[in-house]
């Protein structure tokens, strides 16, 4: 078989140096069987048309080691978030315990690493994992759930609001000529009434190839509330895959954004299930790529009851040679009737030889929805640019003012306005690279 | 101060400027009007530095020297300043955010120190109650969802804050009732002082009720036809632009 990553040994399913339960290996031992019979994107496969994915199999990877960084390394990375954040960061997969706030002292917040995850709330890793079956995982979601080495369980207590942010430091780090792929997996259970806000953050040091595979699930119970914000900005020689689950009960809200800056191939699959009544989701994203990048999103929202909102809004901004896709699926199932689902995606090409897919996938099976979806794609429009240059902002500034102003659409909605400005400012720079 | 000589513009394949003779000094008040399709609005564009116009022949010269060469903001920079018949609506970009990154661009290349943001807004407050702007606008959106009579007082606001040497004014006039019509004229002879210079480029010679040119200019198929005083103006308002056609034909 032909895998990204070299040869699976069978170590890495069942000895990670921690006691795994039974049921885990099994499950693990499974989904490498599911992998397997998926197999690598081809072009007959439906979920990889349009995503060129020639570069993403180019190498032939090993499984990262667990390494340390010290304080200082990680500096330029807590500055992405607001000084009150309790940080954990994630090294190639592994949560590393020495530069994590484990001790935070926040009461309704609990956080572990596999192997206290195991001890000491194993139920709850076993809930998320339940949430959906391995038949359904496309092959880097089976792939992560069968070697992953190390994860994050966040456990978010009955009504307790964390008002502090909660920052999901995510670093691969490769400084070998060796290809390297990493499994992050962080697993969140906000339980009924809850409050939190996550910014998942992906890094890299180093001039080597690393592939980042992660897996993020939100379990978000009665009445929670969740806010993710995604930010992915690792170094153009990486590759990134990232598959996120979330399972929605009565009356939550998850609301999440993911920034696409980074990585020469990225792919974004976030699916949620709204799994009741009265629910929100919003999922959000806007990807700004150049040069040869490739950044490819699918979301996937099941109404599964009556009463729910759903609201997703991609932006992609797309120059040079780069390559965009996206792909937004709706179900309606049969009883969710007065389900209101928006989708919008637009696209600025800013030369001639970038590309973008979009495609919009609805499916209903209930009679009494409403249900929007609309998609542009548009070069940089003109008379903005001139009225701008007219009254002397610079060309690169009036441009970089247009596509900030397109952008902002997504990026205003996060509540954060420490991380806002951020991810304003990385956009800025990304946008005057020239 | 401007100086047009000869200039000829084309769209595409069509000659719309065919010859424009202008010489505009410091101070004075130039009014250029003209029936629909006479080359107005392309004049103003070409002076802006619009790309869709291409100039085959004749210069523009600002200060003495060239400034066909230069970019749409190179002309912002060096003091001139189109007030748009059509201004552009742009979401997610405020009004202040805008303003300031232009000042602050000019003021770079006039070699000045940058406005932080609290300056700004002390130098643009000024500027506001001078203009009569509710200051409320400087959070909303450039332009967005603002009525004929806002866009166009903008328009003024702009012109202002940039203080340029010479304003444009491409058919500001248009599409404006009365009292907005008082009210960016007002804005206009304020800012009219013995350096700064104004073109109004018009189909109408009401606005000129309210601004007094120094000269008028009949602009007809591409070409300056007749120029004279302000008393060319209130005889175009009588007689219509057939009169001047018809002398023209006369001559041909």
């Amino acid at each position: 078989m032909q895998t990204v990553e070299k040869r699976i040994e069978s170590s890495e399913i069942t000895n990670l140096g921690v006691n795994l339960p039974n049921w885990m290996i099994n499950r693990r031992e499974d989904a490498l069987t599911r992998a397997n019979e998926i197999g690598l994107p081809s072009h007959q496969d439906e979920e990889w048309r349009f995503t060129p994915f020639r570069n993403l199999l180019k190498h032939n990877c090993s499984q990262s080691k667990k390494v340390s960084l010290n304080q200082k390394d990680i500096e330029p990375f807590l500055s992405l978030c607001s000084r009150d954040a309790i940080v954990f960061v994630i090294i190639n997969g592994f949560l590393d315990e020495s530069l994590s706030m484990l001790d935070h002292g926040i009461e309704g917040l609990n956080v572990f690493n596999l192997q206290r995850a195991i001890k000491e709330s194993e139920e709850n890793v076993n809930r998320v994992d339940s949430l959906i079956s391995n038949s359904k995982l496309p092959y880097f979601a089976a792939l992560n759930k069968a070697v992953h080495q190390d994860a994050v369980l966040i456990n978010i207590k009955r009504n307790a609001r964390i008002n502090r942010p909660i920052h999901l430091l995510n670093i691969s780090v490769n400084t070998s000529q060796e290809a390297l792929i990493h499994h992050p997996k962080v697993q969140v259970v906000a339980e009924e009434g809850s409050e939190s806000f996550f910014l998942e953050s992906f890094n890299s040091i180093g001039d080597g190839i690393s592939y980042t595979n992660g897996v993020t699930e939100f379990l978000l119970e009665k009445n929670s509330r969740v806010e993710h914000v995604k930010l992915q900005d690792e170094s153009e020689e990486n590759y990134h895959l990232y598959w996120s689950n979330i399972h929605q009960q009565n009356d939550s809200n998850y609301k999440g954004c993911s920034i696409t800056y980074g990585a020469q191939f990225s792919r974004n699959d976030v699916s949620s299930f709204l799994d009741g009544e009265n629910i929100e989701c919003t999922l959000d994203g806007a990807y700004v790529i150049n040069g040869d990048q490739v950044s490819s999103n699918h979301t996937r929202l099941d109404h599964a009851k009556p009463n729910c909102y759903s609201f997703q809004v991609y932006k992609g901004i797309l120059d040079d040679k780069s390559n965009g896709v996206f792909n937004g699926k709706i179900f309606v199932h049969e009883d969710a009737q007065k389900t209101d689902a928006k989708q919008s995606n637009q696209a600025i090409l800013m030369s001639d030889t970038a590309t973008v897919h979009t495609k919009p996938q609805l499916e209903i099976f209930a009679d009494d929805v409403k249900c929007t979806h609309g998609c542009t794609v548009g070069e940089m429009n003109k008379d903005p640019m001139f009225y701008l240059r007219s009254r002397g902002v610079s060309e690169d500034d009036a441009k970089a003012l247009l596509v900030y102003a397109f952008a902002n659409e997504v990026i205003e909605n996060i509540s954060n306005d420490y991380i806002k400005n951020k991810i304003e400012e990385m956009l800025f720079k990304k946008l005057k690279r020239k | 101060m401007l100086e047009i000589k000869n200039l000829h513009a084309k769209i595409e394949d069509k000659p719309i400027l065919k010859g424009i003779n202008l010489t505009v000094k410091p101070g004075e008040i130039h009014a250029i009007m003209g029936p629909n399709g006479s080359g107005k609005s392309t004049l103003s564009q070409v002076i802006a530095g619009r790309d869709s116009y291409e100039v085959t022949e004749g210069d523009i010269l600002f200060n003495g020297e060239s400034i066909l060469e230069m970019e749409p903001e190179e002309r912002a920079w060096v003091g001139l300043f189109m007030a748009f018949q059509y201004p552009v609506e742009i979401p997610g970009v405020s009004n202040a955010y805008f303003l300031r990154t232009a000042l602050n661009a000019k003021r770079k290349n006039l070699g000045l120190p940058e406005l932080d943001a609290m300056e700004f807004m002390k130098y643009i407050k000024e500027k506001m109650t001078s203009i009569g702007l509710d200051p409320s606008m400087l959070s909303r959106a450039v332009n967005e969802g603002f009525s004929g009579g806002e866009k166009k007082r903008n328009e003024i606001f702009q012109m202002a804050v940039l203080e340029p040497k010479i304003g444009i004014l491409d058919e500001t006039d248009s599409g404006l009732d009365i009292d907005a019509l008082k009210i960016v004229s007002e804005g206009v002879n304020m800012l009219k002082n013995s350096e700064r210079s104004f073109v109004l480029v018009t189909h109408y010679q009401r606005i000129l009720n309210y601004i007094t040119p120094d000269y008028v200019h009949v602009l007809m198929n591409g070409k300056i036809v007749k120029s004279g005083g302000k008393e060319l103006a209130l005889q175009l308002e009588q007689e219509g632009y057939a009169p001047i056609e018809k002398a023209l034909m006369a001559t041909v």
